[in-house]
């Protein structure tokens, strides 16, 4: 299954799309060098042309999707979609959680009868799909879902039937979460082991398309068992959302070639979405940051035009998912 | 499913003040809540999904079992289920710090409900948790078909399910749109909804399966459409063109006209716009005269729950050929140009449309046919 990736937004803590190109254009990625910030600053820059009214209503996960939903536009060349078939795809492990802790402290603070209705409303999952479709006067499909570590695969799959159907000749799909300190009060260690607590907050749009030119090719995805190129896996250059499941494909087949980017997106369980952005960007550069050293540099390579780019997650079912950048 | 259709054909109803819940209120709305369920209360979404889906694999003849053999999809709308009813466990944490407070994350993490009701099954096909708001339950049978259609899956377990909680009860309230007496959809004297809860799940099929195991199927999925209004956050796009655009793309995906429908389960929730807006679109596609069936009358707003749970209704009604009308009044407001019957209505036809309106404009309709 294809899907032709058209456009990219990113929103992270190392910045935009054009901040991680400049990073991966150095020769060496120091990651203690890079922005820690666990929340981000999030300003809806006024050439976007989103009305003010409607960003001063929004909540900071809305904002976040939107403005990713803006550069993704942009760098797509869609400006205007007056007359153009899109449809719209939210998905978040998460949610809108920092409106839904903030309904909980209105009932605790002040009572069952003072719960605030944009708290309340802010708080329902497809409030950042509304507000899209609000800005930039969509009036088509609209999919919200809550997928756990399915979230990236699931999107993909909803994208292509609508692509294929003909649904739609657009698809903006937007994924990541918001960060809460309420999950990250220093009691967590343990549970940030696993990478999937958050650390950090961010959301990655991809305008998708099934016939056009892609600027940065196409996406094939599945289980990692079914790709082909697994037979001679030192050619894959290849991203992770895990590092552990990683060391297990890279222990049976002696191959250095990987990324963690867990040092330029941090921790949220959304964050495969963030490394497939990375493999098309990284697809797109022909270079690729590996990992260098035990202190967690990171060497930039120049890639081959015809070597495999392709990031990793695991899904709930235990399976390993991949998603291979094909260029056009 | 046999004491829901009675209820529903019986005409009574019986919306009561929450059990469950306590709130502190100066007055007490009206609920239809699943009674005797305190032991599932922390988990209560995925308990009323698995009691549903239990249910339907009977009825369709599948045990666990055999079922693993297939490619299994799950698909299944929530809302309240995906964060609201965390409330007793933050509030815990956040008074005494006594509870870890990674556990609604921890919770969050273990996937959502369909990939625990997935997970439990030991499916492994796609499961998705659909959450656009009242909408989901319908969109999340409308995509599972086509999943099916898609070779995706092979079978797709598919609806809605969601529970009451406070959150979700007070929020309505904080919004205005609460009745405090039953419900009337398309009255002249509504005053907003009454909340329920439950799930309603469909088994899905492929073609194939269904020769090769020489089922009669109970209906089937012939078209589905969802539009966004680009309106409002809460409010009805006025002249209800998502919704036309809903009703019009679902009705030609299904190969069929208007006038070929028997009747539509409205998703009627009897607040003052939404009402206005879908009985004026319904009249303007399907003439005023269509039959309708507001069954939230007899359910209450089941929020991510409704389009499965009305999904089903409409398949049994469609094999019964008759549909449960407007329970115990009849003042139909005229701004909304249809009227359910008072009582029971024969109808004939082997399609029904079920729709929803849902918060952030989202219209999803769903044609549903009869195997003839």
């Amino acid at each position: 299954m294809n899907l032709s990736v058209i456009g990219l937004g990113l929103v992270s803590k190392i910045g935009a799309t054009e901040d991680l190109r400049a990073i991966l254009a150095q020769d060496q990625i120091d990651p203690k060098r890079l922005p820690s910030e666990h929340t981000l600053a999030i300003d809806i820059p006024d050439d976007f042309k989103i009305p003010p009214q409607l960003v001063r209503r929004m909540n900071h996960f809305a904002k976040i999707a939107l403005l990713s939903a803006c550069h993704a536009l942009r760098d797509a060349g869609l400006d205007d979609l007056a007359g153009k078939s899109v449809g719209i795809i939210q998905g978040s492990v998460y949610g809108p959680i920092i409106s839904g802790i903030q309904a909980f402290d209105d009932l605790i603070d002040f009572g069952d009868n003072q719960l605030s209705p944009t708290n309340f409303s802010g708080s329902v999952f497809n409030t950042s799909a509304t507000y899209l479709s609000l800005a930039f006067g969509i009036q088509g499909p609209v999919l919200t879902h809550t997928s756990g570590m399915d979230t990236l695969d699931n999107s993909l799959l909803a994208a292509s039937l609508w692509l294929e159907s003909k649904t739609v000749d657009y698809v903006i799909l937007g994924i990541g979460d918001e960060y809460t300190t309420y999950f990250d009060d220093g009691n967590s260690a343990t549970n940030r082991q696993t990478g999937l607590l958050p650390t950090c907050e961010g959301w990655t749009t991809f305008i998708l398309s099934k016939d056009e030119k892609a600027k940065y090719g196409k996406v094939e995805f599945g289980y990692l068992e079914n790709l082909p190129e697994t037979k001679n896996r030192k050619n894959i250059y290849s991203v992770w959302h895990e590092r552990i499941k990683a060391t297990e494909f890279f222990n049976h087949a002696q191959a250095n070639q990987a990324c963690f980017p867990v040092f330029l997106r941090g921790s949220y369980p959304s964050a495969a979405a963030f490394d497939l952005a990375l493999a098309l960007i990284c697809a797109s550069n022909e270079t690729f940051p590996v990992y260098y050293d035990s202190r967690g540099n990171y060497q930039v390579q120049s890639v081959g035009k015809n070597e495999l780019i392709s990031s990793f997650s695991t899904l709930e079912n235990g399976k390993i998912a991949y998603y291979k950048t094909i260029k056009d | 499913m046999a004491e829901t259709m009675e209820r529903l054909y019986s005409g009574s109803r019986s919306p009561k003040p929450p059990n469950r819940i306590a709130c502190q209120l100066e007055q007490d709305y009206p609920i239809f809540e699943v009674s005797g369920l305190a032991e599932q209360a922390n988990d209560l979404s995925v308990f009323f999904a698995e009691t549903a889906i239990k249910e339907a694999l009977l009825q369709s003849g599948w045990d666990e079992k055999t079922l693993r053999e297939h490619r299994v999809g799950v698909f299944l709308g929530s809302t309240a289920g995906c964060f609201f009813n965390k409330e007793d466990y933050y509030r815990e944490h956040r008074d005494d710090k006594s509870g870890d407070p990674s556990y609604i994350a921890q919770v969050l993490l273990k996937g959502s409900i369909a990939n625990r009701v997935s997970k439990q099954m030991g499916l492994t096909g796609p499961s998705f948790t659909l959450s656009n708001a009242c909408a989901s339950g319908t969109d999340a049978i409308g995509l599972a078909a086509a999943m099916v259609e898609k070779g995706e899956c092979d079978i797709a377990l598919a609806g809605g399910c969601d529970e009451i909680v406070r959150m979700v009860y007070l929020g309505f309230i904080s919004l205005m749109n609460t009745s405090d007496s039953p419900c009337l959809p398309f009255s002249k004297s509504r005053k907003g909804l009454n909340l329920g809860e439950g799930a309603g799940i469909c088994v899905l099929e492929s073609p194939v399966l269904v020769r090769r195991r020489g089922i009669k199927p109970l209906g089937s999925i012939e078209g589905y459409a969802t539009v966004s209004d680009s309106y409002h956050i809460t409010a009805p796009e006025p002249s209800g063109r998502g919704l036309r655009a809903a009703f019009c793309c679902a009705l030609k995906q299904a190969g069929i006209k208007p006038e070929d429908v028997a009747f539509i389960n409205t998703h009627g929730t009897g607040t003052i716009e939404n009402d206005r807006v879908e009985g004026r679109v319904i009249a303007d596609i399907f003439g005023d005269h269509i039959a309708v069936t507001p069954t939230k009358a007899y359910t209450g707003h089941t929020l991510g729950a409704a389009g499965g749970l009305e999904a089903v209704i409409a398949t049994q009604c469609l094999i019964d050929q008759k549909i449960p009308g407007a329970p115990d009044y009849d003042d139909f407001d005229p701004d909304c140009f249809i009227k359910p019957k008072k009582g029971n209505q024969e109808i004939s036809g082997n399609y029904a449309c079920s729709s929803s309106l849902a918060f952030g404009g989202v219209n999803s309709v769903i044609v549903i046919g009869r195997e003839s």
